[in-house]
């Protein structure tokens, strides 16, 4: 069999993916089975990113497929939602409920009020997240909405707007970089097979820099720490740049021939004084300086940008634009080791989609937090699909959307365990297959892995697709899986110009891995996706979208300066931040992992001793964290890692966002036309702490 | 006699918590037991000096658990000085969890034995690293075999220190547990500034 080889005694040795999804790089693992019966798992030595190492995650992640907490049957709510009672159905009756409620909707022409969100649990196979479940969507007729929004639209915004995305590759990366700036990124708490390219940097006696207001793991790792205000992210990039072309070390040549509005861009930072902007950041002058001048003198310099954490700011879209500004006007763009570590840069097929097949006159709420909560605030979804994802413990504002949510008339829910949404939304629960059980495809950076299905169905659990083409069926669409074999729709999904050469069977057969058709130096061709094919300092469409056309500094909708009122009430910063035990919701919120269970048993704060001390709260004590949209319980750790009036909290533990505010700076619009933006704005969160009341 | 060493370095080591979870996976502990453990020495206030330290048992030189167990369940390997524990000898007194120093012997409450890391001494004879070791993406933490057993004739363990912020060298006791700080920016010292800085206003 290909993909396995089997010893002596019985024993076979498969080769997949780590179930979590980091970006760029997702770990391999070698799973042994004996019996049928899978018995090991350890990195995958072959794995030519990860080597055989694995993180706290992936090291427990056999815990997930074994658990006893996982779910076997559909089940059916009886009683009241959120009673905690359930029926276990057949397939054909979940299915068939499903069907008719959809039928319904959509013989009332308002296919529209059948939706589906998909998130992370999804991702985990690329080809579900990709190319599956958007196809569901599309040839059904429903709203579709992504795990994406939460996650980083800003960010991809702020990309799109300035025509450059960065995706660099971690290997190139280690091998090249002068200096690696991990900005608003802990990469080592989130991304841990990161940290080889960024410990070969050091080695190489390269320069370590981490930009976070706090003392993260990274900072730790780090030669120069600096700790701007929470979201002054803006002033200090545009006060750097300013600093580069004062001190004349801007090649103007290749800002001519590279970019876009250097002009009107050049006299927007240089009317920013430096000391003013290191007012605004709370730092020295001379923290700004160096930065400047290691963005002036280091080259090449990779900017680690990796993902959502500046997006998740009211000014974030601002934010991200400014740094990819200044990664512009520093010369680190289209040349080996420099501009930003991103995503994966492998494309699939995605007509497979089946996007012209999608209802026409009808319109569907985009995929932002403004059209999402407009849509669930009008009581306008019959039917909700979760497909691992639960926004109940993700999505912001509790309270607010617990209310809404009770408004849909069948929620559903499916994931391998019972999770906050599950418990409290679902009428029907459907159970999926663990990641070992299913023929997949993994891309990580440059690269393609097959994930082996490593053995059956654990009971009734099924793949998404399985259960999608018998709903498909249900609705009359009998071409939802027109492929006689998974094998035929992963080398379908394949059929694109990056993956020449590629078929899950040659993948199978390789642990190392194979390597995708792509210019080796991202956007070395001087080609950049904008209307003037260039990289936009000064954005054409931000300004025909009526958003800034140049990053401008805003204050936050909530914060100490910007709502001083607020914060005589609230007077602390809530920062909610990774750690490396967690991954977003997965798992019930790893309580049915036990080891990263063990190691982060509930939410912890950070908290300055200077601001536990006036609050009388000691080391480990019960506490509760408020503001005027709920309270939430969590213990204390005093640590110096914040700084005074910030706290920090591990993310994605049920109730804690009750916290946070259903808000997000981008109008629908704005998503409509470019596919991306309406990201909640959760760190733009004031809360007060005091001591646990009974 | 040959002693083997645990040697972490922490200017490598990152809290990542990768090799507790791997030492569970690979020895099969109860779950929620875990052999090794993460310590996490906060920053000193407006550094970045944080320090996180991987430990697990230190095989000591003179192992206290292995002289305060009455039914000789802990015995120190002749070959490389480990200290294994034998469940079938174990009477569940808990004296060597009293005697360590180190607090790195677990109570399973379940088979009313105690347990504790063993260096993967099973991977170790089969040629592979400790489960530790080979998942560690820092490259922080490694062992060493030493002919002697405080180490003091071993080229790299010389160059390594015998204590580390939140674990002491208790004299007499001997941890086979050394100290790298292969990079010098942190966690003491004067940590460095970009190139070229210029000295500028105080905050």
């Amino acid at each position: 069999m290909a993909g396995a080889s089997a010893s002596e005694q019985g024993r076979r040795t498969h080769f997949t993916t780590c179930p979590y999804n980091c970006w760029p790089i997702n770990c391999g693992l070698e799973v042994t089975v004996e019996g049928g019966r899978v018995v090991g798992l350890r990195g995958n030595p072959h794995h030519d990113l990860s080597r055989g190492m694995l993180c706290v995650k992936g090291q427990s992640a056999l815990e997930i497929h074994t658990s006893p907490e996982r779910l076997r049957a559909p089940l059916r709510r009886e009683g009241p939602r959120g009673g905690g009672r359930w029926q276990r159905v057949g397939w054909d009756a979940a299915l068939d409920e499903i069907a008719d409620r959809m039928r319904r909707n959509i013989e009332a022409e308002a296919p529209q009020a059948n939706a589906l969100y998909h998130s992370h649990g999804n991702i985990v196979q690329r080809i579900n997240w990709k190319i599956l479940t958007p196809r569901l969507a599309n040839l059904t007729g429903m709203t579709l909405w992504d795990g994406n929004f939460p996650c980083w639209y800003d960010v991809g915004l702020a990309q799109e707007l300035t025509g450059f995305y960065g995706l660099h590759d971690p290997v190139e990366i280690g091998a090249c970089s002068a200096a690696v700036v991990s900005w608003a990124q802990d990469p080592c708490a989130s991304m841990a097979n990161m940290v080889p390219y960024l410990l070969q940097v050091r080695d190489r006696g390269g320069m370590l820099v981490t930009i976070d207001p706090r003392v993260t793991q990274t900072a730790a790792l780090s030669d120069v720490h600096i700790r701007p205000r929470l979201g002054s992210d803006v002033w200090l990039a545009n006060a750097v740049a300013g600093l580069l072309i004062r001190g004349g070390a801007v090649d103007e040549e290749q800002m001519a021939a590279q970019t876009f509005g250097y002009e009107r861009y050049r006299e927007h930072v240089l009317d920013l004084d430096p000391v003013h902007a290191a007012a605004e950041c709370e730092l020295r002058l001379d923290e700004i300086e160096g930065l400047a001048e290691l963005y002036a003198t280091t080259r090449p310099l990779c900017t680690n940008l990796t993902r959502g954490a500046l997006g998740k700011h009211w000014n974030g879209v601002q934010m991200v634009r400014a740094v990819l500004c200044l990664i512009a006007v520093s010369g680190n763009v289209g040349i080996a080791g420099g501009g930003a570590v991103w995503g994966e840069r492998i494309d699939w097929n995605l007509d497979l989609q089946a996007a012209e097949r999608r209802p026409r006159g009808v319109h569907f709420p985009e995929n932002n937090l403004n059209a999402i909560d407009a849509t669930l605030e009008a009581g306008a979804i019959d039917v909700l699909l979760v497909i691992g994802g639960n926004p109940m413990s993700q999505w912001p504002d509790l309270n607010r959307l617990r209310r809404q949510l009770e408004r849909v008339g069948l929620g559903v829910v499916f994931d391998l365990f019972m999770n906050h949404t599950a418990r409290e939304v679902a009428d029907l629960v459907l159970p999926g297959t663990s990641w070992l059980e299913e023929l997949g495809l993994r891309a990580s950076g440059t690269r393609m892995y097959a994930m082996d299905k490593v053995t059956g169905p654990l009971a009734e659990c099924r793949e998404a697709s399985w259960w999608m083409d018998r709903l498909a069926r249900r609705l009359g669409i009998d071409d939802y899986f027109p492929w006689r074999t998974k094998q035929e729709c992963l080398d379908a999904c394949l059929d694109t110009a990056s993956c020449r050469g590629m078929t899950i069977q040659n993948l199978l057969e390789r642990p190392q891995g194979m390597a995708a058709v792509l210019p080796e130096v991202p956007f070395a061709d001087g080609r950049f996706a904008s209307p003037s094919g260039k990289l936009e300092l000064f954005s054409q469409r931000a300004a025909q979208l009526g958003l800034e056309p140049l990053p401008v500094y805003s204050e936050p909708i909530e914060g100490v300066r910007s709502t001083p009122e607020l914060a005589r009430r609230y007077p602390l910063q809530l920062v909610s931040a990774r750690r490396n035990t967690h991954f977003h919701s997965f798992h019930d919120s790893h309580r049915a992992i036990p080891t990263l269970a063990t190691l982060e048993p509930g939410p912890l704060l950070h908290v300055h001793p200077r601001d536990a001390l006036t609050r009388d709260l000691a080391d480990g004590d019960e506490a509760e964290l408020l503001n005027d949209r709920g309270t939430a319980r969590v213990r204390v750790e005093l640590t110096t890692e914040v700084l005074p009036g910030h706290v920090s909290l591990n993310d994605a533990w049920p109730e804690l966002n009750v916290l946070t505010a259903a808000r997000c700076p981008i109008d629908p619009a704005v998503t409509a036309a470019l596919g991306v933006g309406g990201q909640p704005s959760y760190q733009n969160t004031l809360v007060e702490l005091r001591r646990a009341q009974g | 006699m040959s002693q083997r060493f645990f040697v972490l370095d922490t200017s490598r080591c990152f809290g990542c918590h990768g090799c507790v979870a791997a030492c569970a996976t690979a020895n099969g502990t109860p779950a929620g037991l875990l052999w090794r453990t993460l310590l996490k020495l906060p920053p000193d206030d407006n550094a970045a000096n944080t320090v996180y330290l991987s430990v697990a048992c230190n095989h000591c030189r003179n192992a206290p658990c292995v002289r305060a167990c009455p039914s000789r369940a802990l015995e120190k390997r002749s070959t490389d000085g480990i200290v294994i524990h034998r469940a079938e000898r174990c009477l569940g007194c808990r004296y060597c969890q009293m005697a360590c120093p180190y607090d790195a012997i677990r109570w399973d409450a379940a088979r009313g034995v105690v347990s504790k890391c063993h260096l993967c001494y099973d991977r170790l004879d089969r040629g592979l690293e400790p489960a530790c070791v080979e998942t560690c993406f820092a490259g922080a933490l490694t062992q060493v075999l030493s002919m002697d057993e405080d180490g003091s004739g071993d080229s790299v363990l010389r160059q390594c220190s015998r204590e580390a912020p939140g674990l002491i060298d208790h004299p007499g006791v001997g941890p086979s547990i050394r100290f790298a700080q292969r990079w010098e920016g942190r966690p003491s010292g004067p940590r460095p500034q970009a190139q070229g800085a210029a000295p500028g206003g105080e905050r």
